[in-house]
């Protein structure tokens, strides 16, 4: 893809990965003791897709490219981060994510484990990109949400607009715990103005007014749901898109107030349907719903439970518009 | 007393406390007979330089400067230990000692990022990272030895090979020395009697100072022996008696006793005199910690899991 401008950020339209490169550039301006490493990041490549462009050259010594070496990417970014650093760790593909697993899972743990012993924090940002539909098959297409979900103490950003993508980015960086933060691959594509502000964690926003069906929509599932909502509202159902923005701190109150309003849930997931985040959102609808709110039960559109295919046919595991539009439909309107 | 003399009396105190929590603890993996690894390598560091230990034993924390009283505290889960009774590994953020979670192997990972941390601040400490001949046997060795080596980071790896990972012989496993890993990432490298804390002193001594003035990784593999269990709720049926008691008759505290009597004209009655004494205090501290409360059940199990809630 072609680079942009590395100052866009001062333009009203800015790429998706412009905005995190403007938010980590700009706490990296702020704060010296923010790093950044992983494969293949510093100048000229830049990190795939170039995210990084620019930053190993502005700040020497800062972005550093690592071994092909996951668990030690991630496990050198705890240490740092226990010692006071503000670590960056940048996992290149979210597939490959697997590999430092244990790190991931540990991390998180560390506080809590040793009962807060000295108030030792662990300021450590775990970036990954996510996602399908590029037919790039099973091992650089995943959207491990489940996985973060379940990690007690993680937090989970998921950004669906550039502007998004900067401010919980820079929230991510400053925040004083572990935060995975997923950028869909394919929003190289997408454009927005960004405000240039943190966005706070646990704060879901709507995409989209509606009063018939509420559709909660995590990631790039916004993009399809704004589709699908354009197909139900030909057929006279008007849905509520809501984005959590992020999956942990999870805003439930902005979704039980939306079902309030609509009576009807769906939630739109890109990883597998399984133990899923989808399913999660789900049950704690249910559980924390007045009861005779929810018309019709909730649904969840999510990947399908097989690995993805390479080229097109992974498109019949993966969330569609026509399986979005069904869903609603039959939750707005009952079977 | 003389430095050599006072690192005697650390390793006398390791080991009062060794038997000390091996009699009390409800879980224990035993570093008895291997204290002068830990004692030996954590002793030569400063204050601000970081150490990564692993799970067994206490000469390191010790060394490192942790009291008496809170590895008690720790080991024994009292809800007055750093850790507020959560885990038994220590942890003394103050002295860079962040503590430990995970598997083994997890240490490496660590050991580096804690180099960067080091490097970053520009004040010339260290990290230290102590990790088992069953570690070693990670990946993870190869990929922080990696980073370390590229990124030219400050920190000294320990192999503390205490020749068994639970009931595999090191030997088995390793086609060599451990310490012949560090060739492949360029590092300097030292093989030292781990039982002997004069020498793991001066061989980490000169480490230390490589590192410090290099800022290039280097490697210690120390050699010791497991002479109780894995963990003290287990028999080690595999291990043979005969190399048991040819370890024990080469205990750390026997072959430090000698070397001070023999090059340094002190007389056994001295070393006794300070062997009785760490014995003594690590009794009344003992006794003290013994009474102190346990994990407090009411405690918000969430309390720590995050350090910023937003909602």
């Amino acid at each position: 893809m072609a680079v942009r401008d590395k100052n866009a950020v001062t333009v009203a339209e800015v790429g998706f990965f412009d905005a995190i490169r403007a938010a980590i550039r700009d706490e990296m301006a702020a704060d010296q003791d923010v790093v950044l490493w992983g494969e293949n990041v510093e100048d000229p490549y830049g990190g795939l897709l170039q995210q990084y462009a620019g930053l190993s050259t502005e700040f020497p010594g800062r972005v550093r490219d690592s071994p092909l070496a996951e668990t030690a990417i991630v496990g050198a970014a705890l240490g740092a981060a226990m010692a006071g650093m503000r670590p960056i760790a940048d996992i290149q593909i979210a597939d490959f994510s697997y590999v430092a697993m244990e790190e991931i899972v540990r991390a998180p743990r560390w506080r809590h484990m040793h009962g807060g012993a000295g108030d030792v924090r662990v300021p450590m940002v775990v970036k990954m990109l996510v996602g399908g539909y590029l037919g790039v098959g099973a091992n650089h297409s995943q959207v491990p949400t489940g996985y973060w979900m379940h990690t007690p103490g993680l937090k989970i950003a998921f950004p669906s607009t550039a502007s998004d993508a900067y401010g919980l980015m820079r929230t991510a960086i400053r925040d004083d715990d572990v935060v995975v933060f997923l950028a869909h691959k394919l929003f190289m594509f997408s454009t927005g103005s960004v405000d240039h502000s943190p966005v706070p964690f646990g704060k879901a926003v709507v995409r989209r007014e509606g009063g018939d069906v509420t559709i909660v929509a995590i990631g790039h599932m916004n993009d399809l749901a704004v589709t699908a909502a354009e197909q139900v509202a030909a057929n006279g159902v008007s849905a509520e898109i809501i984005d959590p923005r992020t999956l942990e701190p999870f805003d439930l109150d902005a979704v039980l107030a939306s079902v309030a309003k609509t009576g009807a849930l769906v939630v739109l997931d890109e990883d597998h349907v399984s133990c899923g985040a989808a399913g999660e959102i789900c049950m704690r609808v249910l559980e924390g719903v007045e009861p005779g709110t929810l018309r019709t039960p909730p649904r969840r559109v999510a990947c399908a439970q097989v690995p993805l295919p390479e080229g097109a046919a992974e498109l019949q595991a993966l969330p569609s518009v026509d399986r979005i539009v069904a869903a609603a439909v039959a939750a707005a309107t009952g079977p | 007393m003389s430095d050599r003399t006072v690192l005697f009396a650390t390793l006398a105190e390791a080991r009062a406390l060794e038997e000390a929590i091996q009699a009390n603890a409800a879980f224990y993996h035993s570093g008895f007979g291997m204290e002068a690894v830990g004692v030996g390598t954590a002793s030569a560091l400063r204050p601000d330089d970081f150490l990564v230990t692993h799970y067994r034993g206490i000469g390191a924390p010790l060394a490192k400067g942790m009291a008496a009283p809170d590895l008690l505290r720790s080991f024994l889960l009292k809800s007055t230990s750093p850790a507020r009774g959560r885990t038994w590994h220590p942890v003394a953020t103050d002295l860079g000692m962040f503590g430990h979670q995970g598997t083994s192997g997890s240490e490496f990972g660590r050991g580096a990022g804690l180099g960067v941390a080091a490097k970053h601040a520009g004040r010339g400490a260290i990290a230290c990272a102590i990790f088992g001949d069953g570690s070693a046997q990670r990946g993870t060795l190869h990929e922080a030895f990696l980073m370390a080596s590229a990124w030219e980071l400050p920190v000294v790896w320990v192999c503390e090979n205490n020749g068994y990972m639970i009931s595999t012989r090191a030997d088995a496993i390793f086609p060599g020395e451990v310490a012949d890993l560090a060739s492949g990432y360029h590092m300097s490298a030292e093989i030292v009697d781990g039982n002997d804390v004069f020498a793991v002193r001066d061989a980490t001594d000169r480490l230390v100072d490589e590192v410090r003035r290099t800022s290039r990784p280097v490697m210690l593999e120390a050699k010791t022996y497991r002479v109780r269990p894995h963990t003290e709720i287990e028999a080690a049926t595999y291990q043979d008696q005969q190399e048991i008691d040819a370890w024990r008759a080469r205990d750390p505290l026997v072959v430090a006793r000698r070397r001070l009597v023999d090059e340094d004209g002190l007389d056994d009655a001295q070393l006794d005199r300070i062997e009785s004494e760490a014995t003594t205090a690590v009794a009344s501290a003992l006794q003290q910690v013994l009474a102190e409360p346990g994990h407090a059940p009411d405690e918000d199990a969430g309390q720590w899991l995050y350090a910023t809630r937003t909602r």
